[in-house]
């Protein structure tokens, strides 16, 4: 008979979900060693290859390539000791040093850019959050009517469009057509980003079409999941009395219902949140904007092997820390979600 | 039987969604079977100058590198639209497999699958392809759609888990047993046509996923290389800075046909959901 | 002196859940009955009591921990292997369930659920005797026959369904029915007019049953003998007058303080 012990069941619910997160970086750290490795022809190895073969003019930076190379990927050590090698640096923050930007650290680099993606992504996420949320509990009140089925089409073909298509269009329009904007870019060439106003005004005006563009093909995710939530918040028992009984005006009911509605939605924006480094990467592209899904792109185009594999930990250790933290809201919110995790064996 | 699948039929077509949505998919699907046997111009080969705007010669002009959209386009739809068959077809066969398998099996192999597909959902399946991707040299559409096979068959082997646990649980399996079935018997008339439905919703929502994604691949530069995409299409566009030359004609085309695909799929899985969910 | 036609003897059953803290869970512990034939015994008993895990067992849909099952004298786990002795035991043993929404796979007619009984006839038949076998069953119960065959489960009420699921046994005429808490789901209102449907099959085709439920009452009232179970034992047995009017369980007791009055009068 095994020995019954108490543990608060949150702090249980806790650990086991961390003890998930861990696993699955680990799964992930493995694949980002194991990958580049494992398929057939080495395209690691034939890229450090020719990298030091040719593509790099002066002698000593060729030198120093190739020592660096050596020295992150180690490819002549067996491949567990690799691997281990692989493990401790990560552990010492040391991502290796960047090929296209050299002499830059990988760790450098992200620390440069990724607040860009912050600054564009958490506005943008958030604002579309808050506004599809409340258009979707708008149409889930009127249910059925004219409204609602404007908003449903609207809604659904805006699912349809991905964020860098609509950013297209935006240029096309709006800076190519009508030249409000600008077509791309962080700031206008030869200015060097600091705090002045100048450069927060040219900032923002080129910041304008990538916002829009996430934030309205955003809108349709979060207004038809909170539609529906609301749809079944309205048929419970204690909406119908709190409306009829109590006698509310519509506003009134709109803004309880988003209250009463918005708690799953919370854990959703938290992932979300999570996935925008990831989810920018396409946007920043089409609008060159200088986030950290840009270099991630030259990165691939360049082979460089350092700047892609650090920013794949970088994005799967934010997307696993928010993905965790959404978890664990959500399990204090609700302790339904905690029980039947445990399990109440 | 035969009267009983006649008669479901006619009522999806009442609905008006079901009906948009295939006729959407039958137009795109027509096209890009039918178009590049029509429209013989190869879409590789430069043919004429570079941004030669849609006209009479060229319907849909040439791209930064003279070659002819349409052919392009045209080609770029079957690609798309192989990609879309072969990585939703690898997907769904290991939704289907593993989440039978878990729900039939339970025990060990339940928590294995369970914590795998997990996994799978917490590392997005976007990265894990540009992962894959990133260190495969050349890439040609069936490298592209078996990346996309195999990273994005997580969330539906759950779905086909729960179902599969919640049919076996149903009293109905037990009737039939009760009734002198056999277990073929049972399989093929009792869980086959309720998850049918499900498989065919899935089909086009993988369809449709696995076609954007492989548009998203191409842009950041670790999807195709080889064959003609929409994705491709798109790229190029992308890396020759079409959109902020108001070049319309390499970008509109493609992004609009991709949206379309996804919508009418949309349209026709959620149709089959509402229909086929008893009460 | 009927012959017994069922016997259940020392009849365990343990469940055991999870993978690494395995915890085992005594559905049915040790349990022994028989049934004669003609004969209606009620099983009463609380939720979780093991009821329904007993019906199973003797359905010959969950393989018992230990202890035997033996109808006419052959064990149905060690005795019945292949397809041909399922059929002959299914078509003599058979049952009805609590939940009559469940119970129907919502992709089939009623004339397809009611065909597939005849896998259990070792007779050959045509399609019109079967039809014609199928509407007397259907009338038996009072259903139209015309009105409901094309019809699937979702387009019937529960107690029609629960009608179709009878109709099935007096289609089949099975030796027992093993009836687990058929009426539990359905309208009060509903309820007699079920039993007596289950009374008439005894009536007239002399099959006994095992007759599941919570609800003393219910069993008072059709039950030639109740067994009492109480967290997967039987503590108590008897003719439903010796029940009534001297249980000896204190669980008895309790469950005797819940029957409503209607009952019991009938018998004091
Ligand atoms: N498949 C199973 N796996 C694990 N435990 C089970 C399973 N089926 C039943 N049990 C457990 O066995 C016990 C007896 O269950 P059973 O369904 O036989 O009770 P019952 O008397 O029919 O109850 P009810 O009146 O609710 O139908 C319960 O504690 C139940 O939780
Ligand atoms: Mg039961």
């Amino acid at each position: 008979m095994a020995v019954k012990i108490n543990i608060n069941p949150f702090i249980a619910y806790a650990l086991k979900r961390f003890g998930i997160m861990m696993l699955t970086f680990s799964v992930a750290l493995f694949l980002i060693f194991i990958l580049p490795r494992m398929i057939p022809g080495n395209p690691l190895a034939s890229t450090i290859f020719r990298l030091t073969q040719g593509g790099i003019t002066s002698p000593e930076q060729l030198k120093a390539t190739e020592r660096m190379l050596l020295e992150t990927f180690k490819l002549y050590e067996p491949l567990h000791i690799q691997f281990v090698d692989f493990i401790s640096k990560l552990i010492h923050g040391d991502l290796g040093t960047s090929i296209l930007f050299y002499p830059l650290s990988v760790a450098d680099l992200i620390a440069l850019y990724l607040p860009w993606t912050l600054l564009l992504m958490i506005p943008a996420v958030s604002l579309s959050w808050f506004i599809g949320n409340y258009i979707g509990v708008v149409a889930a009140m009127n249910r059925n009517k004219f409204v609602d089925k404007v908003v449903l089409t609207i809604f659904m073909i805006l699912q349809g469009v991905p964020p860098y298509v609509l950013g297209m269009y935006l240029i096309l329009l709006l800076a190519v057509y009508m030249p409000i904007f600008p077509t791309g870019g962080g700031w206008p060439p030869g200015m060097v980003p600091r705090l002045s106003v100048e450069f927060v005004l040219a900032y923002l005006k080129h910041y304008i079409l990538p916002f829009l563009s996430i934030f309205i093909s955003s809108l349709g995710g979060w207004g038809l999941s909170m539609r529906s939530i609301a749809v079944q918040e309205l048929a419970s028992d204690y909406m119908e009395y709190t409306i009829r009984g109590v006698g509310l005006s519509q506003k009134k009911v709109v803004n309880y219902l988003f209250k009463c509605s918005a708690l799953p939605q919370i854990v959703g924006l938290a992932i979300v949140l999570g996935w925008s480094v990831a989810g920018s990467v396409l946007t920043e592209i089409v609008f060159g904007y200088p986030g950290i899904g840009m270099i991630f792109w030259r990165a691939i185009n360049a082979q460089d092997y350092p700047l892609i594999q650090g920013i794949f930990i970088i994005i799967i250790a934010t997307l696993l820390l928010a993905n965790y933290i959404s978890e664990l809201l959500f399990a204090y919110i609700d302790p339904r979600a905690r029980y039947a995790y445990v399990g109440v064996q | 039987m035969i009267s009983s699948i006649s008669s479901t039929i006619i009522r999806l077509f009442r609905i008006k969604k079901f009906a948009i949505g295939l006729l959407i998919l039958l137009v795109v699907l027509f096209i890009g079977i039918v178009g590049p046997a029509i429209y013989e111009v190869s879409p590789t080969r430069t043919i004429g100058r570079r941004y030669v705007p849609p006209g009479e010669k060229y319907p849909l002009g040439t791209d930064a590198l003279g070659r002819d959209v349409l052919a392009q386009f045209l080609h770029g739809i079957r690609g798309s639209l192989y990609v879309g068959a072969i990585a939703s077809a690898i997907s769904l066969s290991l939704a289907i497999f593993l989440g039978t398998i878990a729900a039939v099996f339970g025990g060990l192999v339940d928590k294995i699958v369970m914590t795998l597909s997990e996994i799978l959902l917490l590392i997005p399946s976007i990265l894990l392809m540009m992962l894959l991707a990133a260190y495969l040299p050349e890439r040609s559409l069936w490298i592209v759609a078996v990346v996309i096979g195999i990273t994005s068959w997580a969330g539906w082997c759950r779905g086909f888990r729960s179902r599969t646990l919640s049919i076996l649980s149903s009293e109905f399996i037990n009737l039939a047993i009760l009734s002198g079935a056999s277990r073929l018997n049972i399989i093929i008339r009792d869980i086959v046509p309720i998850i049918a439905p499900y498989v065919l919703a899935a089909f086009a929502m993988l369809f449709s996923y696995s076609i954007m994604a492989e548009v998203g691949l191409t842009l950041v530069g670790v999807g195709m290389t080889k064959d003609v995409t929409l994705g491709l299409m798109l790229y190029v566009a992308q890396i020759y800075a079409n959109i902020s030359q108001g070049i319309w004609w390499t970008i509109v085309p493609p992004s609009i046909t991709v949206t379309l695909i996804f919508l009418s799929l949309y349209m026709i899985a959620t149709s089959i959901d509402e229909l086929f969910s008893y009460r | 002196m009927s012959k017994v036609i069922l016997e259940v003897k020392n009849l365990t059953k343990v469940y055991r859940i999870g993978l690494i803290r395995q915890k085992e869970i005594v559905a049915v512990n040790n349990i022994n009955f028989n049934v004669k034939e003609g004969e209606i015994i009620s099983l009463v008993g609380e939720s979780g009591s093991g009821k329904t895990t007993t019906a199973r067992i003797i359905l010959r849909l969950l393989r018992p921990t230990s202890g035997n099952v033996l109808f006419n004298g052959k064990d149905i786990w060690r005795d019945i292997r292949n397809r041909k002795e399922l059929k002959w035991y299914w078509r003599n043993v058979n049952g009805v369930f609590q939940d009559p929404y469940s119970s129907f796979n919502p992709t089939h007619t009623i004339r397809f659920v009611m065909l597939r009984k005849f896998n259990l006839f070792d007779e050959e038949m045509d399609y019109d005797t079967k039809i014609s076998m199928i509407k007397e069953a259907l009338k038996e119960v009072g259903l139209i026959p015309e009105e409901i065959l094309d019809k699937r489960s979702f387009e019937l009420s529960g107690g029609m369904r629960q009608r179709v699921l009878i109709a099935q046994i007096f289609l089949i005429r099975p030796k027992l029915v093993i009836a687990d808490e058929p009426t539990s789901m359905i309208d009060a209102t509903l309820r007699l007019s079920l039993l007596d449907l289950f009374l008439k099959l005894r009536d007239e085709f002399k099959t006994s049953q095992i007759f599941i439920t919570h609800d003393l009452g219910l069993a008072t009232y059709t039950s030639d003998r109740i067994l009492v179970m109480y967290k997967g034992k039987i503590v108590e047995e008897g003719t439903p007058e010796e029940i009534l009017n001297k249980p000896s369980h204190p669980y008895t007791k309790k469950l005797l303080e819940s029957v409503p009055k209607l009952y019991s009068k009938w018998f004091t």
